[in-house]
């Protein structure tokens, strides 16, 4: 792309204090909750006007309205839900993969944006003890706000699997924990590694739903969440890219390798 | 060295950015609940259903036509033509991406030539350069893509660009493009609207490998529209020397890193009717 190219290295100095990392989080999360009470007008608007029909995303046997969709991704509104969903995961007794079909997807994906959710929380509190050397505005920024699309991503999957009357995911997909995120994450030493870190999870979770899309999900409606869905990874994974020195748009076509399946453990 | 107040600017319009995308969101997934159809994927489709289904994404666009932009512009002409529709749906979504890929190429071809994109100073002038080279060859790579599964569903492959968007927004605008930053945030606009259209039709579609093929596609397209408001950005920030692969991390300023994708969940309100670039 550029003949100029150089790759990110680690500057000398601090670019970003823990005050300034900490504060930049809470702006974040103030932003994300002064969003909530026009979604939430909507959304009363949306079941006075339509709330005896029961439309839009249906998964499996039971349905949930996007409006509950919506709501869960602001992660408010839902307590109830939620708060039973926790507390089975917290007892360990999750049956996430007891489920099949289109839930166990949803499961799936949940899983892996807790683990995404998970792991940039993990890079952040890394940067604010000073682990990782330097850490530019650009990466504080582009972690925090990742971090937050990752947890409405999970409250997406989650509001469709409590829509159904099964329990939300609060865990992680074990498996890719596992096998690859506990080993790799003990081999980031600085942003550079966190990066190159964050874009394999953002590739394995694009490639997880495209492969939903083309060979797993049956219901319409979990067709468009993954969509919706899929696409912003592959922006994550782009920016990435172009921050490590690599050419962002490296497929003409999104691929499907790495993708994980229903199998993978969720705890 | 950036303008400082211009990248004030930028960081300011970037935390808008997420209030913004999230009230978006909600529109969007508003309209997802109105249009709500209990569809199968499965390629068992009542084609009066279909019908019922381009008729209503219909109204939601015409719906949106206010300050839409791209989404509005010739939609009226197009709703108001019985001349479209010849053939089965899925040919038409698969010849109206063609037409959208056909589209890019040449928006992209023309604005490459244009004197001032020339003249970029390097890096920024090299990466551009690269940029626009390869993103060209991947709209082509769809393109083709589209077209062979026009054909191997009965249809013919569709050569031109999509006329309605073509004669209602890119002749228009090509005159208006006076810099670089106008041409990277046209170009990021209609990237958007190839991954949103076909976002509509992964949903829409019921051959399984026309599906494939869009969902294959509409993150690439997503992917192209982060690098462009990044690169958008950061010339309208003043610091076209930080555009390039693997750019000073330390350099750039903090809304870089999340300027590239404002959405949380890509919508489908800047989509094209699938009817509007099918062979006549």
């Amino acid at each position: 792309m550029s003949t100029s190219r150089k790759k990110t290295g680690v500057p000398s100095d601090m670019q970003i204090s823990e005050r300034e990392l900490l504060a930049m989080t809470r702006d974040l999360d103030e932003l994300h909750h002064d969003t909530l009470p026009k979604m939430q007008a909507a959304v009363a608007e949306l079941r006075e006007g339509r709330g005896t029909t029961r439309r839009g995303f249906l998964f499996g046997a039971a349905g949930v309205t996007a409006g509950a969709l919506l709501i869960a991704a602001c992660g408010s509104d839902s307590t109830n839900k939620s708060s039973s969903a926790a507390s089975t995961a917290a007892d360990g007794t999750s049956s996430s993969n007891k489920l099949t079909g289109d839930l166990a997807i949803a499961a799936l994906a949940a899983s892996l944006e807790n683990l995404a959710v998970q792991t940039y929380q993990a890079g952040l509190d890394a940067a604010t003890a000073g682990k990782l050397g330097t850490v530019p505005p650009a990466i504080a920024t582009f972690a925090t706000t990742v971090q937050k699309q990752h947890k409405d991503h999970a409250a997406a999957w989650n509001a469709i699997l409590t829509g159904a009357g099964q329990s939300a995911v609060t865990g992680v997909d074990k498996t890719v924990q596992d096998a690859v995120v506990t080993p790799g994450f003990a081999n980031v030493h600085n942003v550079v590694d966190l990066a190159k870190f964050a874009l394999g999870l953002e590739d394995v979770a694009a490639a997880t739903y495209l492969n939903g899309i083309q060979n797993a999900i049956q219901d319409v409606g979990a067709i468009k969440v993954a969509g919706s869905i899929q696409p912003i990874e592959m922006q994550h994974s782009a920016i990435l890219h172009f921050v490590l020195g690599d050419y962002p748009v490296p497929d003409s076509f999104a691929k499907v390798a790495g993708a994980r399946g229903p199998d993978d453990i969720i705890g | 060295m950036p303008n400082n107040r211009a990248l004030s600017a930028l960081i300011e319009e970037s935390e808008d950015l997420h209030s913004d995308a999230m009230r978006t969101t909600n529109a969007g997934l508003a309209d997802l609940v109105e249009q709500g159809r209990d569809r199968r994927a499965d390629g068992d489709i009542d084609p009066d259903e279909i019908v019922e289904y381009q008729s209503e994404r219909s109204r939601l666009l015409t719906k949106s036509l206010a300050g839409a932009g791209l989404a509005g512009i010739g939609l009226t002409r197009l709703l108001a033509s019985p001349a479209f529709a010849q053939s089965a749906p899925d040919v038409q979504a698969a010849q109206t991406a063609a037409s959208i890929e056909n589209l890019a190429i040449a928006v992209y071809n023309q604005a490459a030539g244009l004197s001032f994109m020339k003249n970029i100073p390097d890096p920024a002038g090299a990466t551009v350069v690269a940029f626009v080279t390869k993103t060209v060859e991947q709209h082509t790579e769809h393109m083709k893509a589209f077209n062979a599964a026009a054909k191997q569903l009965g249809g013919q492959e569709q050569p031109g660009p999509d006329q309605v968007v073509f004669d209602s927004v890119v002749t228009p605008a090509l005159p208006t493009l006076k810099t670089p930053l106008d041409v990277v945030k046209f170009a990021a606009e209609l990237e958007l609207v190839a991954a949103e259209t076909y976002l509509a039709e992964v949903a829409a579609v019921s051959d399984k490998t026309l599906r494939s093929t869009f969902a294959s596609i509409m993150g690439v397209e997503n992917q192209h529209r982060a690098i462009l408001l990044a690169v958008g950005a950061l010339l309208e920030g003043g610091a076209p020397e930080l555009i390039m692969l693997g750019p000073p991390a330390d350099k750039l300023p903090a809304a870089a890193g999340s300027v590239g994708f404002p959405d949380t969940f890509l919508k489908t309100d800047q989509a094209r009717p699938a009817e509007e670039g099918a062979v006549k």
